[in-house]
């Protein structure tokens, strides 16, 4: 272990310098500041939403929000698409991993690269190509489609840049896999099916539950792809918020973005505590 | 090479080519039913990838396997009759260990009750009945290596493969699952192939053992002719030690094979393998030694008359290595070469008088010198 | 790794849905901005593509050279911030005990989870003329009055703090980017440290290097490939933000995502447009092009 705590060459102990400490301490100020302040002005009873000053605590921005169809609405929607980009993100990426780390074929270099533009090319740069792609096929027009079906082009953005994330870290799980596993069961009488099956893709497990929540998380989170490709009817929670701000700030987002820090921190200590099971057991 | 009565595997100019290494050339050997055979060799010689052909995890280039006379070359791994210990053991990590030894089963789709009877019979083989609802993280190396074991036997396979499966364990272990591997044979009585590297293993466990090098067969012979007769120099040096001499030339008169030599002048050689007289006879060009194992070499205290059997020699004592019942002996020459001995318990009451450096006489019977062709790489 | 034509079907099993995806919706999206980018508008709606070459002659002109030149500087100046202040932070990471580790990377990571456009949103109550910032600097200003009226100075400051205007600067949205991006240069800057063999830095102090020495001639030279991962992974999302300078920047500190947006939201010169985020595309691929030969050399000096 590096730097470890019981090694007495005390220069490089950087964690226990007190400038390092205050550099850290500040960063974390920086980091949580806005948000917190964010969460408190939530319940801040002020009809204004600039927020500065504190009038007393109310739930009532959380009761409007509620109210709010139009934000309740694209609240769902949000959901919606992250949980089906989830899906597709799992599927695609686990194929492309195997794919990856499997096969030996031509132009092999070059679909890997493929495979990681989506996950380095500037999120505007995608945003706008889809939305090219969906008005030039027509499909701009989902946006009329009965509910889920305008969701379609939305999720279809999301699973193209999520699933590549998703495809790196599982395939970063199969570095990890024991070709003698595969060949034991093969040699145990298992088919392809049966390798994949009971072997492969139980090995691959903690990376396909890292890999889910990452598009799960990302596919929530994003605005500006989204904004690019979704129609004037069909509105996600960020796109929501993001117009809302436009017009006015008001303590009802405060709220809302608070629904949605929440969740973000279930997921992530669901997270933490996956990767922490096997470790455990 | 001795011929095997019942020939159960019968592998036939095998040869498999990794890109333009060749990694198994034309090797051919036969496997009896019931042996165990082992296929040693240093690292890269071939045995591992000669043990996945059998296996039918790599196809080979050329050449044939047969088991009971019918090729199984084409048959792919998961339809041959041949199971692996492999050498991380590869024991399924999310599996119990029951559901392990049950997978193979399963896969067969043999009927649920007569898995569990089978599953139950071979955990209670390998002393893990215990242990069923495990999993393999809880289990030890040698425990985990009973699983595979077991995982492997309860498919009821003609031949049993087992691929370096002491390596993993540490020296205690070694030898305790050294003897349970040759019991737990006796008693189910299927053919065992074990890749190794380390010679006292093969020795103390194979029937038969196959000496590889650089993808070639060198000999095939049971332990004791390997290490009393060996083919060639490679072989001599690969199992246990040898001691070699120059041999100036080697003539053939009356049947009887002379080699001159500078340190011990002419000796009769006594042992002439077949494949020594096939080189005698042949107008190859063969570098030829004279070899001899260090419990040959027979040390004395003071001088000894060489008698017609025997031939002496002396030079300075070197360091000595305290082995147990016995030690082993550097002896220098006078021209810097050094020679291994073995010294008794006896002999060393009389060398502790003696100080490094001091003179020492050995005796050699005539009859002990083993006539060895240079192998071309060694 | 098995090749491909030892088993067609699975081969075929595995690459057909993926590629085929990304092929459809992500390369010949591409193709249709290659495309649009070389075709004039002939009306509000339609573009004929004649292969003209102006599209891109147009990022050439003054007004969006002002705009690259302001994207381009905010981003390095962002960049330079977060590697600077997350390389401090990584080291403290990197040396804390193994247990305190995965929480310290989770404390400094977990904004990052947060959704952007909420962290942004956030930051307007903050940076705002009666923000917590103008607040906290304001009390700052009259609690160092106070002091200096103790000792008889305060004609060296005026009694009254006047707020400082950073929503629609330069500064204001340099602080959303740092603050959007921070987290994100801390990851590779705290695996490269993890991976170093920490004796070389032991030798250097050994051999009668200072603390600021070492840490300039051999810690940072050592994590160079972390360092230059977190300076991509930084500047090449900073280039294409939108958020942030359309939130923070108040339409008066655009960067060139802003103007692609209009070109497609408002101006709809769609040519313009794919022309302006090819260009972006490319400075990308430059970047990135730099990056593995750093690497292809970093690999060729270890062997």
């Amino acid at each position: 272990m590096l730097f470890s705590r019981n090694s007495k060459a005390a220069p490089f102990d950087y964690a226990r310098k007190w400038q390092l400490k205050l550099v850290f301490l500040l960063t974390t100020v920086f980091l949580y500041a806005p948000i917190i302040v964010l969460i408190i002005f939530s319940f801040n009873n002020s009809r204004r939403g600039g927020n500065v000053v504190w009038r007393g605590f109310t739930t009532k921005y959380y009761e409007k929000a509620f109210a709010n169809s139009q934000l309740v609405e694209a609240f769902i929607n949000s959901l919606t698409i992250a949980v089906v980009t989830t899906i597709l993100s799992v599927i695609l990426g686990t194929m492309t991993a195997i794919l990856l780390w499997r096969f030996r074929f031509p132009f092999k270099p070059a679909v890997e690269g493929v495979v990681s533009l989506p996950i380095v090319i500037p999120e505007i740069c995608m945003g706008v190509s889809l939305a090219m792609f969906f008005s030039q096929m027509g499909w701009l027009a989902t946006g009329d489609l009965v509910w889920p079906f305008n969701l379609v082009n939305i999720t279809v953005a999301h699973t193209t840049f999520a699933f590549p994330f998703t495809a790196m870290v599982i395939r970063t799980r199969l570095q990890s896999f024991n070709k003698e596993l595969e060949e034991a069961a093969i040699d145990l009488g298992a088919s392809t099916r049966m390798v994949y099956r009971d072997i492969i893709l139980p090995h691959l497990k903690p990376g396909i539950v890292a890999g889910a929540l990452l598009a799960f998380t990302l596919s929530l989170d994003d605005f500006v792809i989204t904004f690019f490709t979704s129609g004037p009817n069909t509105v996600t929670f960020p796109v929501k918020v993001y117009s809302m701000v436009r017009f006015s700030v008001t303590p009802e987002i405060n709220a809302a973005s608070t629904i949605l820090i929440i969740i973000t921190l279930v997921l992530t200590a669901l997270a933490v505590r996956m990767q922490r099971e096997p470790v455990a057991s | 090479m001795n011929a095997q009565p019942d020939v159960l595997l019968d592998i036939k100019n095998l040869t498999k080519r990794f890109s333009k290494v060749v990694a198994v050339d034309d090797v051919s050997l036969q496997v009896g039913s019931g042996e165990i055979f082992a296929l040693l060799g240093p690292s890269g010689c071939g045995k591992s990838t000669l043990l996945r052909m059998i296996a039918g995890l790599e196809l080979p280039d050329s050449g044939d396997i047969l088991l009971d006379d019918s090729s199984i070359a084409k048959i792919p791994a998961n339809k041959r009759p041949i199971n692996m210990v492999f050498q991380s053991y590869a024991v399924f990590p999310h599996m119990t260990v029951e559901n392990n030894v049950a997978y193979g089963l399963k896969a067969k789709r043999v009927a649920a009750s007569e898995i569990r009877q089978q599953v139950e019979q071979a955990l209670s083989q390998v002393h893990l009945l215990d242990q069923r609802d495990r999993k393999p993280h809880q289990l030890s190396g040698g425990q985990r290596q009973r699983v595979a074991l077991a995982r492997a036997l309860v498919m009821q396979p003609r031949i049993l493969l087992l691929d370096e499966p002491l390596s993993a364990l540490d020296a205690k272990l070694r030898d305790q699952m050294r003897l349970e591997l040759v019991k737990l044979q006796e008693t189910v009585g299927v053919t065992f192939i074990i890749v190794t590297h380390d010679q006292n293993e093969a020795m103390a466990m194979a029937d038969r053992i196959a000496v590889l090098d650089q993808g070639r067969v060198r000999q095939i012979a049971s332990p004791e002719e390997l290490y009393h007769q060996p083919l060639d120099t490679f072989v001599a040096d690969f199992i246990g030690k040898i001691n070699l001499f120059d041999v100036r030339k080697v003539t053939v008169e009356d049947n009887r094979v002379l080699a001159e030599t500078d340190d011990f002048g002419v000796i009769e050689i006594q042992h002439v393998t077949d494949r020594t007289s096939e080189l005698l006879n042949s107008v190859q060009a063969v570098v030829w030694k004279l070899g001899l194992r260090p419990e040959k070499l027979q040390l004395v205290a003071n001088d000894l008359q060489p008698t017609e059997d025997t031939v002496s020699l002396s030079g300075e004592l070197g360091d000595i290595a305290f082995q147990g019942v016995n030690s082993e002996v550097e002896i220098r020459l006078p021209d810097d070469k050094s020679l291994a001995a073995v010294a008794t318990a006896d002999d060393m009451q009389q060398l502790r008088q003696l100080q490094s450096g001091s003179m020492v006489n050995c005796v050699i019977k005539r009859r002990d010198f083993l006539l060895l062709p240079e192998s071309a790489d060694s | 790794m098995d090749n491909w034509r030892r088993s067609p079907l699975t081969f075929a099993f595995f690459s057909l849905p993926t590629l085929g995806w990304l092929f459809i919706f992500f390369l010949f999206p591409l193709a249709i901005v290659w495309q649009y980018s070389f075709g004039e508008n002939t009306s509000i709606v339609d573009v004929e593509f004649t292969g003209t070459l102006n599209n891109y002659a147009r990022i050439f002109q003054p007004e969006i050279l002002v705009l690259l030149w302001r994207t381009l500087w905010m981003s390095t100046i962002s960049t330079v911030i977060c590697l600077s202040v997350g390389y401090l932070v990584a080291m403290v990471i990197a040396s804390a005990s193994p247990r305190a580790k995965p929480w310290l990377l989770l404390l400094i990571m977990l904004p990052f989870w947060t959704n952007l456009l909420i962290r942004t949103y956030s930051l307007l109550n903050i940076l705002g003329t009666r923000g917590r910032l103008n607040q906290a600097l304001q009390w700052i200003w009259e609690s160092t009055h106070s002091l200096l009226q103790l000792v008889g100075l305060e004609g060296l400051m005026a009694a009254s703090y006047k707020p400082l205007t950073f929503l629609g600067t330069p500064f204001g949205v340099v602080f959303g980017l740092v603050y959007i991006m921070l987290p994100f240069s801390v990851l590779p800057i705290y695996a490269a440290l993890e991976r170093i063999d920490k004796s070389c830095l032991e030798a250097s102090l050994d051999l009668g290097a200072g603390q600021v020495r070492t840490f300039f001639k051999v810690l940072v030279p050592m994590t160079m490939g972390g360092l230059i991962t977190a300076a991509i992974i930084t500047f090449v999302p900073t280039l294409g933000q939108f958020l942030t300078p359309d939130l923070l920047g108040r339409g008066q500190v655009d960067m060139i995502a802003n103007v692609i947006e209009r070109q497609f939201k408002k101006a709809n010169d769609w040519p313009f447009g794919s022309a302006l985020s090819l260009f972006l595309l490319y400075i990308t691929f430059i970047l990135l092009a730099i990056k593995s030969i750093h690497d292809v050399r970093q690999s060729r000096r270890v062997v």
